[in-house]
């Protein structure tokens, strides 16, 4: 007869999970210690990788008594703001647009050709426009974000409404709903799930392009600090701009991410 | 929606070209209003197309410029993939593996590739290797990102069926995990081109001899607009050739796809 | 001799804050040659009892074994033909059909001999180049059938394999099936929700009731079926004949017991199993 075990046999051991983590967290404690020992022993030159140390001193003196003209949190919220507004102009023209072109084919047939030109022009290319219309002006990143975030939110809108069951559209006919009650009942609960992935998409572009625009073209935000840090030879303080930036965009991700799963779980049905 | 049975081709084409012609109808009209400097006039393109392409601009002609910044973000994005891709799939396959590399990636990946601009100047100084390094670091991370996924997104029934046929190790690497995982590489290699085509297009920008990036920025320091709606088109128009000569090479890559629409 | 022996097997599985028991012990024995079919409501464990024999699943206690070896692992001595065809997308006709055989280091030759072969007996001629996305739910099936019978299995283990397909390609696979097993006899463990199916196919049937797994009964359908010939006759045939409805009748109603026993209790089971 054969003995009697508890776990399951041949099966890999439940803690595994627990031993992989184990191994990043060494790993990640291998490459922070060799980069402290390597400092320490002025293996690294400052200038080209600086020691943690020096980092975690340039975001201090950023936020307190700041760079280029202003401390970090400053050069944050100014992105962030001329990011809001780009993207929410682009979420606020690029949904509907994306709603009304899955809704009848006119419309569609209209705004193709001109989306297909405009969508494979490089967000950054607008700049010399940007300049010229905007000089210095908010307007000009504004632009820039705009016509980065458009483009996924249209396209991703209006794949939401294609997943559609037709079926569906055909039931509610049947039941006496009419055109209004269809496009907010059931277009866009539907296509809900696509259109808050699209934004996911728009805010990583809009917040690389508005990086992108303020490396070249701009007298504040992270983009402008990073710029001038490397201008100055600051490599502590390009690095701690990088992280910043880093850390903002996970943030918006993460929060974008956090009100598509609260969709989906309401709106279950339309798992594409 | 409710207009399928209008979804004919040729109806499409006479709808969207009717608005087009529409819409260059209110662009001449437009430029003839607003000043000429900010908003070029149809005639002011053509005119610059056509210098660009036979006198040349900011130091050649219209197709070598398009030439050196369509080789430089190819050369940098076949480098990146051909090494996002093993290491995609390596990461994907091998737990252990995994754990080690993860941890890098997930700390490299929220910083947008341009922001590395800076700091790459600062290591490499302003010639051209500061510019390759962005590109290939813009076009690895999709690449890789998306190895992954698909590697582990394989639909785990045909790992089965094909481990009970006797598959294992390198063969079932092979056969099974990487063409399934085909579909989702190439989602981001088309994500990697377009982002590197990008990055090359901001690193141009900033400092180049030649390229497209060089053009837009002299003709923006002229103040010459129609040049500079030339030098967009063209980058629009390189980006989406080599967008569609990737997906034709998708096409060829994956015969076994049920072909869409 | 047995060819398959499932011996107290149980499957328990670990959940949040309780242990789930899959199945209770099962002990079941299928004879070399025998076609098992296991019918059973969802979620009674027959298809975690095949895929334990496949080597997928392993239990938590007790002993699944094959041709007198512990199972450890899948192997292309036990292949299973799945629901869902699971044919690799990126490879032809006979790509899939020429897998195991590559895998197990066929020269590539006598791979193109067999396969060949095998594309002929399955009625595939013609579409040897052919991507599974470009054939019908039946012929993939008919590929995956010939992509386990390739490799003369042991043991040829099937979840439902004909549960996507219509009706009329059903009951042609079915006919099929009975073909290939008059050609050379196989063991077979046969999972599958058609009662029909079960009888008109298997040499035993085994009824099985959920939460937790049990087996319930076991029908014996050998006897009539060598008495009557039912290989030999077509199937519209035996779906009439009086022995062939009784039988169905009989494991109808056990599985009626089992479903009803979870809500009503034993007394009510005992006077409508026949």
């Amino acid at each position: 007869m054969k003995q009697v075990t508890q776990l399951p046999r041949h099966m890999p051991a439940n803690n595994s999970v627990a031993a992989l983590m184990l191994l990043s967290s060494a790993c990640v404690t291998v490459i922070l210690g060799t980069w402290v020992l390597s400092s320490l022993m002025g293996m690294l030159r400052p200038s080209i990788i600086p020691p943690p140390w020096d980092i975690a001193n340039a975001i201090y003196t950023l936020a307190v008594s700041g760079f280029a003209g202003h401390t970090l949190q400053t050069h944050i919220i100014t992105s962030l703001g001329r990011f809001a507004a780009g993207f929410s102009l682009a979420a606020i023209i690029g949904i509907p647009l994306g709603l009304i072109m899955g809704w009848c084919a006119p419309a569609r047939y209209v705004v193709t050709p001109f989306f297909e030109v405009f969508r494979f022009i490089a967000p950054l290319a607008w700049l010399p426009f940007a300049a010229l219309w905007f000089g210095t002006g908010i307007g000009g990143p504004i632009l820039i974000v705009f016509s980065g975030a458009f483009a996924p939110c249209v396209i991703n809108t209006f794949h939401g409404t294609r997943l559609i069951d037709p079926v569906m559209i055909e039931a509610s006919r049947t039941l006496g709903a009419t055109s209004w009650r269809l496009m907010v009942d059931i277009l866009i609960p539907g296509a809900f799930p696509s259109i808050l992935a699209g934004l996911r998409v728009s805010a990583a572009l809009a917040w690389q392009s508005l990086i992108g625009a303020e490396l070249i073209a701009a007298t504040s935000g992270v983009g402008y600090l990073i710029v001038q840090g490397q201008g100055s030879f600051e490599t502590s303080i390009v690095l701690a701009g990088m992280i910043s930036i880093g850390i903002v965009g996970v943030i918006i991700d993460a929060l974008l991410r956090l009100a598509s799963d609260r969709a989906s779980r309401k709106w279950m049905a339309a798992e594409a | 929606m409710k207009d399928e049975k209008y979804d004919t081709g040729r109806a499409s084409l006479i709808v969207g070209t009717a608005a087009v012609a529409i819409a260059i109808f209110f662009w001449i009209l437009g430029s003839s209003l607003i000043r000429p400097v900010r908003f070029p006039s149809p005639e002011q393109v053509i005119a610059a197309a056509w210098q660009l392409a036979t006198n040349g601009y900011a130091g050649g002609t219209l197709l070598i410029h398009t030439l050196y910044s369509m080789k430089l973000a190819l050369m940098g994005f076949a480098v990146a993939v051909a090494a996002a891709i093993p290491l995609g799939i390596a990461m994907g396959v091998s737990r252990r593996f995994n754990a080690i590399v993860n941890p890098i990636v997930s700390f490299i990946r929220p910083i947008p590739p341009l922001a590395w601009i800076p700091i790459a100047i600062i290591w490499f100084g302003l010639g051209d290797g500061a510019k390759i390094f962005v590109i290939w670091f813009t076009a690895f991370v999709p690449t890789l990102v998306n190895t992954y996924t698909g590697v582990r997104t394989v639909d785990p029934t045909l790992i089965a069926a094909a481990r009970v046929h006797g598959a294992s190790g390198h063969k079932l690497i092979f056969e099974v995990i990487v063409p399934g995982a085909m579909p989702m590489i190439f989602v981001g290699l088309r994500i990697s081109l377009q982002a590197s085509w990008m990055a090359l297009v901001a690193a141009e920008l900033v400092g180049a001899f030649f390229g497209l990036g060089r053009v837009l920025m002299i003709a923006a320091q002229d103040i010459y607009p129609g040049m500079i709606v030339v030098a967009m088109a063209c980058v629009a128009a390189a980006g989406a050739l080599m967008t569609k000569g990737l997906i034709q090479f998708e096409r060829l890559a994956m015969p076994w796809i049920r072909p869409i629409r | 001799m047995s060819e398959i022996l499932f011996e107290n097997v149980t499957r328990r599985f670990q959940l949040k804050n309780r242990t789930f028991e899959a199945l209770e012990p099962i002990t079941l024995k299928v004879a070399e040659g025998e076609f098992v079919a296991v019918v059973g409501p969802s979620g009674c464990g027959k298809t975690t009892l095949l895929r334990m024999a496949a080597g997928l699943d392993f239990p938590t206690s007790g002993a699944v074994i094959v041709g007198n070896r512990e199972v450890t692992g899948p192997g292309p001595d036990r292949t299973i033909v799945f629901q869902q065809f699971a044919l690799l997308p990126w490879k032809t006709v006979t790509g899939n059909i020429g897998f195991g055989l590559k895998c197990r280091g066929v020269p590539a030759a006598a791979r193109a001999e067999m396969v060949a072969h095998y594309v002929k007996v399955m009625g595939l001629s013609g579409h040897e180049d052919s991507y599974p996305y470009q054939l019908s739910g039946g012929m993939q099936q008919r590929v995956a059938i010939a992509r386990s019978f390739i490799l003369e299995p042991k043991l040829l283990l099937m979840d439902e394999p004909f549960g996507a397909l219509d009706a009329q390609t059903r009951i042609e696979m079915q006919e099929e099936l009975i073909r290939l097993m008059s050609v050379r006899r196989r063991t077979v463990l046969f999972v599958t929700h058609s009662v029909e199916e079960a009888v008109y196919l298997a040499d035993r049937v085994v009824v099985m009731a959920g939460r937790p797994g049990r087996i319930r009964d076991i029908v014996s359908v050998a006897d009539i079926r060598r008495a009557e010939s039912w290989d030999s006759r077509p199937i519209e045939d035996i779906l009439e004949m009086d022995s062939f409805v009784r039988l169905r009748t009989k494991v109808w109603r056990m599985l009626r017991g089992a479903a009803l026993s979870k809500a009503e209790g034993r007394s009510r089971e005992l006077s409508i199993a026949s």
